[in-house]
């Protein structure tokens, strides 16, 4: 658990002491709580950047991009020779790598199959128009293929019907394909209704970053509407219908029937508890909302015991942080140096 | 003696608190942990993942031979049908899903209970995609879970051989607007995800053989400290596409989804510290971060009573004067 190297030890001291620094917040404010405090902001919002960049704009922007452009401009001759000279060595294999009896079974039953031409322009449409495949490697082009016809259920065993049907995928085949300018220009779009956010800094043009905030809350409010609809309302009130009375194959099974009871009255009673469109004066009405008090209290209870184990955990997994890796990994670090 | 508890109580306090904590860290005696019905939810659940498998492709199957008899069934749906079965056949113990949604500050309760699930999924022999969800922060989190689980399959009675990643397992990482991604998974995981966390191509992994779309998950699992995390694994895993949800979260938030147990929208919940310990227990992990805590939770919780009743005795005191 304790530091390996003297890197990993600065590290864990410079971790244990910014823990303390936050703690010392507890006895008063100070310089070093509020350093901390900052350093600790400044951490998650500088590495957020950073690893946005590498999962969102990189793979999903700049490479497919860059991709396109070099793609645009590639030798159409090139790319056919690759793809031609791949298929004919998968075609000259026979069979696919087999990795185990099931996908031996599988592979024999592929074969007893027909040449479908569908399902083998299919493979070679999602082998040769990744937005991130570079065409003038023909190592790539090669990967690309065998990996699709691997994981495909297309079998190469006749090997003229193949080359065949491969010349006829070649008569309509366009490095760049018509849907990908669509793409590109969609891509252009988003950025721009992106780069639009950060009008909000400039109180002249503000108003530009409502087109995509309007963009975005519109497109998550579409898709999750009806899903959230569905379970956390419809699924929800299904499952609070529920038999009154619960039969076992002995007789009655009074603890779940005290649940489902408990359930349902608790229910009825917290609905009862907010509809204020009437004065409740009655004692059945005072009853009702009494109880549900008394339900609402017993989940806020519930809730608050929750939240007091909860923090008490991270208070534990910062105690054993210092035991273990600060104090104990520093000493068997040294221990193991000497 | 009251004067001074009332000058220095604060210190008193912090100093007793650090003590219990430190005091049940220190304690090697071994606790008895019994695993409550929510955490036993998700343990079958993994545990009986071959099975509910063979069971799924054989209702396939039998799907499937209807459609054929039928003349007027849509060929493209026989195809699809034919297609699902002969990638699930490739995959024989399942496909499970972890999501890893949170942040360090949830490190403590979170990563003891994802990496036992991890521990879990790869004895069971079933093949682990792991994404992360709104936080970008989850991926170095999760990437050393896994990793960890991956190399040491000692820690677990029963243990497991070195798991490889792209074979046995892969990791995601974090792709921006997850519920969108979410959805695009039902399409096409590799489009969805089309490199993984260390920028490989993910179509050209041995471990994608047999797995396309959400169809070819059998278990999703979602580690989240957020408010809407497991709501949206709900939304997506279960009622788009029908496939068994179960969560673990901080104690915080686990009673907001107690109703979603009941009802059945979940198949397992782990809660907190004690889930973690629980699930620790069932799949036999040793060491044990969670259960170890587990000490300290109790002094830390029996001083808080005791605090309680204090604060309540010095209550009586004041208003009888």
């Amino acid at each position: 658990m304790g530091p390996d190297t003297f890197i990993d030890l600065i590290g864990v001291w410079i971790a244990a002491l910014l823990t303390l620094g936050v703690y010392s917040s507890l006895i008063k404010d100070t310089f070093i709580s509020k350093l901390t405090e900052a350093v600790f902001v400044g951490v998650s919002f500088g590495m957020s950047i950073v690893f946005t960049y590498y999962n969102g704009i990189k793979p999903k922007i700049e490479e497919p991009l860059v991709r396109y452009y070099q793609n645009l401009h590639v030798d159409y001759a090139t790319v056919t020779n690759a793809v031609t000279r791949t298929v004919e060595k998968i075609a000259d294999a026979k069979t696919l790598p087999v990795e185990s009896a099931v996908e031996e079974e599988l592979t024999e039953e592929i074969s007893s199959r027909a040449f479908d031409t569908n399902r083998f322009f299919a493979v070679l449409d999602s082998a040769l128009y990744k937005q991130t495949l570079k065409l003038q490697s023909t190592n790539e082009v090669a990967v690309s293929l065998q990996s699709a016809f691997a994981s495909s259920e297309v079998d190469l065993k006749d090997k003229a019907t193949v080359m065949g049907a491969l010349n006829e995928y070649f008569t309509t085949y366009k490095t760049v394909p018509t849907s990908r300018h669509f793409w590109v220009l969609y891509i252009f779009f988003s950025v721009i209704l992106g780069l639009m956010f950060i009008t909000r800094f400039f109180p002249k043009h503000a108003w530009l970053s409502r087109f995509p905030m309007a963009y975005t809350i519109g497109i998550g409010v579409g898709m999750g509407t009806p899903l959230s609809f569905q379970s956390q309302i419809m699924q929800q009130v299904q499952a609070s219908f529920i038999p009154m009375l619960v039969r076992n194959p002995n007789g009655i099974d009074w603890i779940a029937t005290a649940g489902n009871l408990s359930l349902v009255i608790g229910t009825l009673t917290v609905l009862y508890y907010f509809f204020f469109s009437f004065k409740k004066e009655d004692a059945a009405s005072r009853g009702a909302t009494k109880i549900g008090i008394a339900y609402l209290m017993i989940g806020f209870g519930a809730s608050f015991a929750f939240t007091i184990m909860a923090r008490v955990s991270l208070l534990i997994g910062r105690i054993n942080f210092l035991q273990d890796e600060w104090i104990q990994g520093t000493y068997e670090f040294f221990k193991y140096l000497n | 003696m009251l004067s001074f508890w009332r000058n220095n109580y604060r210190v008193i306090i912090y100093l007793l608190t650090f003590a219990s904590v430190w005091i049940g860290l220190v304690m090697t005696a071994k606790l008895k942990i019994n695993a409550s019905a929510a955490t036993k939810g998700l343990y079958d659940a993994l545990e009986q993942l071959p099975v509910t498998h063979a069971a799924m492709i054989a209702e396939e199957e039998e799907k499937l031979q209807k459609l054929l008899k039928d003349e007027k069934a849509d060929p493209k749906a026989i195809t699809v049908l034919e297609e699902h079965i002969s990638r699930a056949k490739i995959n024989t113990n399942g496909v499970v899903l972890l999501n890893i949604n949170y942040n360090p500050g949830s490190e403590a309760e979170l990563t003891p209970m994802s990496m036992a699930v991890c521990r879990h999924a790869f004895r069971r022999g079933a093949k682990l995609l792991i994404n992360v969800g709104y936080d970008v922060m989850s991926q170095p989190l999760a990437q050393k879970i896994i990793s960890d689980a991956a190399l040491d399959g000692r820690s677990v009675d029963p243990p497991y051989p070195f798991r490889e990643s792209g074979v046995d397992y892969l990791f995601f990482g974090f792709r921006p607007n997850a519920f969108q991604v979410y959805l695009q998974m039902g399409e096409s995981i590799t489009a969805a995800y089309e490199t993984d966390y260390s920028g490989r191509d993910t179509s050209s992994m041995p471990i994608m053989r047999g797995i396309k779309d959400f169809s070819d998950i059998d278990l999703v699992v979602t580690v989240s400290s957020f408010v809407g995390g497991p709501e949206m694994w709900i939304n997506v895993g279960k009622t788009k596409f029908n496939k068994p949800v179960a969560s673990g979260m901080t104690a915080v938030s686990a009673s907001d989804y107690y109703p979603y147990l009941q009802s059945g929208q979940l198949c397992g919940l782990l809660s907190g510290l004690r889930g973690a310990a629980e699930y620790e227990a069932l799949v036999n992990v040793n060491p044990a971060p969670a259960t170890r805590r587990m000490w300290a939770q109790l002094y830390i919780h029996t001083f808080a009573i005791l605090l309680i009743i204090i604060g309540n005795i010095e209550y009586f005191l004041r208003s009888k004067k």
